[in-house]
């Protein structure tokens, strides 16, 4: 057998058993679990109950948009802002109510125009617009899209709240990458393993695929579990880049405490690191998503935008940032063998 | 069967500067030897070790395990011994038997599970393969690296003060474990500052101080070199150490 051979056995042998392992002591930690399957839940509860609290309350309380008329004009026009949802409310003076502020908008006939007036600006003023526009058979007419409906913008909603999902997971790989390093470091697992005859790397890169695969699993399920009760917008990006960037995210936080001077370095202050250099690339993403869209992690935020907003490129900036990630948990990968191991490496 | 040959490791320290940690170690293990090495603490003792281990490489010195050089195979010098550190600690949340599979899958051993749970059973910790190591005692858990570290029947044995934080009976299995081990034709090295346990199980034993070994040899030898029978007082003749290999408190036998 080829000496190559021989290491390469081995090598692969340990990452998978050692990824196992992970996986097994990760889910025996009663904290890792209950951190993966809280926010889905509370996801999923929080919007369903904002969903429902608008569909019940707010349909009460919130008020159809109305326009201020006089009571001959509101005969002539008022079939056509109705069918626009506008309501009427009938005043003798229009013009005098939108400028003491009673009304948002009011319309009145000026001689043979109409006159539409308006406090700021909105959506309400633009559908009295082109309904007077209609009216009277204008050489140029406004077209007001309806409201999208309901489905959709829960969607759209659910979409928002799976990105916030998505970010507290990366952070959550940051958190339990470092916290795992440093509880084998300080229990003296690194120092029993590190003996056995496989590269020193094997063992952080079956702690950095552990993680990934118990963080980016639980991150899958609340995720496609949101979509099913909701629906979700762009979900199946949303799963992409955002396993990818808790993956990531854990093994920035394993090589960060994993150090062979971790003990004089502490914790808090690599944590702190590894913490900001995660936050920086979210921030990057949400700031300047051309450029985020190519980054691991950074992709993240980008991943929830609007279809309409996404550059041509989007699918190689997809890929680039996956290759990128995996580069990236390899090195981290190295460096924890580099930082721990023997001549071995 | 286990060879050193001037091995010498020196440290950079914050605050000290450069620290000869080891100057020009040699020494040999032969076959159903149980060798010792002796010190005070900061003699040396574990640097030596995980040199030998391949887990530290030497600034200069050689050593070949089994016939194999470490510094040119290093892994298949790893696959032929067992080196269980001092701090060696389990994955708390891995059952006892999980642990020692473990390491058995990972070195390709038949019947992984089989095998873990017969070793925890010649060592006495059979009824342990089910309990989380997170939950075993001190004891147990030197019992369960113990195992680990034997899963692939290695014909060197590197252990670093296999007795430290064990009760009385612990220390009297332990040892008679390393007899046993010794007896079946591996080469063990172990070091010590328990003048008591050297005694009980040392064929012979290479007394280190400030980095190098300053004496090498059978009890007898040792004895005769330092003049003295009392193998404490030969450890403070041979180290000049001003109080015992184990503090002042020790008894030696």
């Amino acid at each position: 057998m080829s000496r190559s051979l021989r290491v390469a056995r081995p090598a692969l042998r340990a990452v998978l058993w050692g990824t196992g392992a992970t996986v097994l002591r990760l889910l025996r930690e009663g904290m890792v679990v209950r951190a993966v399957v809280w926010p889905g839940l509370l996801a999923a509860v929080a919007v369903v109950g904002a969903a429902a609290v608008a569909g019940q309350v707010g349909g009460a309380l919130t008020e159809a948009p109305w326009v201020a008329m006089s009571v001959d004009d509101a005969a002539l026009a008022g079939p056509a802002l109705a069918a626009q949802g506008l309501a009427l409310r009938l005043d003798p003076s229009p013009q005098e109510a939108v400028a003491a502020g009673r009304a948002e908008r009011a319309a009145w006939r000026e001689a043979d125009r109409w006159v539409v007036a308006a406090r700021g600006e909105g959506v309400s003023t633009l559908r009295t617009e082109a309904a007077l526009r209609e009216l009277v058979g204008a050489d140029w007419r406004l077209e007001v899209p309806a409201d999208p409906p309901r489905a959709q913008a829960v969607a759209t909603q659910s979409g928002r709240m799976g990105t916030l999902v998505a970010v507290l997971f990366a952070l959550y790989g940051v958190v339990m990458g470092a916290g795992l390093a440093w509880r084998d470091r300080g229990e003296g697992v690194v120092e029993g393993t590190l003996v056995l005859p496989v590269p020193a790397w094997t063992h952080g890169a079956a702690r950095v695929l552990g993680l990934a695969l118990t963080l980016g699993v639980g991150l899958g399920a609340t995720l496609l579990l949101l979509d099913g009760i909701l629906g979700m917008d762009r979900v199946g990006g949303l799963v992409l880049h955002g396993v990818l960037a808790t993956a990531v995210a854990s093994a920035l936080g394993l090589a960060a405490v994993g150090g062979p001077d971790a003990r004089r370095r502490g914790f808090s202050a690599p944590l702190s690191r590894a913490l900001g250099a995660t936050a920086a690339l979210l921030g990057l993403g949400a700031a300047l998503p051309a450029v985020g869209a190519w980054l691991p992690v950074a992709s993240l935020p980008v991943a929830s935008l609007p279809v309409a907003s996404q550059a041509a490129t989007a699918p190689l900036a997809a890929a680039v940032a996956l290759l990128l990630g995996l580069g990236l948990m390899a090195g981290c990968a190295l460096r924890w063998g580099r930082h721990h191991g023997g001549l071995g490496t | 069967m286990l060879q050193a040959e001037d091995l010498a490791r020196t440290f950079q320290d914050p605050d000290r500067g450069a620290v000869d940690a080891v100057t020009g170690v040699s020494f040999t293990v032969h076959r159903g030897e149980v060798y010792a090495l002796l010190g005070p603490n900061g003699a040396g003792k574990t640097t030596t070790l995980r040199m030998l281990a391949t887990l530290l490489r030497p600034d200069r010195g050689r050593v070949w395990v089994d016939g194999i050089d470490a510094a040119v195979d290093p892994l298949g010098a790893r696959s032929k011994l067992a080196y269980v550190p001092a701090e060696a600690g389990l994955e708390p949340q891995l059952r006892a038997g999980e642990a020692v599979a473990l390491f058995a899958r990972i070195q390709g051993v038949a019947r992984p599970v089989e095998r873990a749970r017969a070793l925890l059973q010649r060592l006495g910790a059979g009824d342990l393969a089910d309990a989380p190591c997170g939950t075993l005692s001190t004891g147990q858990k030197r019992r369960v690296v113990l195992a680990r570290a034997l899963v692939h029947d290695p014909p060197v044995l590197l252990l670093d003060e296999p007795t430290d934080g064990l009760d009385v009976p612990g220390r009297r299995d332990v040892l008679g474990l390393v007899r046993q081990l010794a007896a079946e034709g591996r080469a063990v090295l172990l070091s010590s500052h328990i003048m008591g346990e050297v005694e009980a199980v040392a064929t012979r034993a290479g007394v280190m101080a400030r980095g190098t070994l300053v004496a090498e040899g059978s009890l007898e030898a040792l004895r005769a070199q330092a003049g003295v029978f009392d193998l404490g007082e030969v450890f403070l003749r041979l180290t000049g150490s001003p109080s015992g290999p184990d503090g002042p408190g020790v008894t030696p036998r």
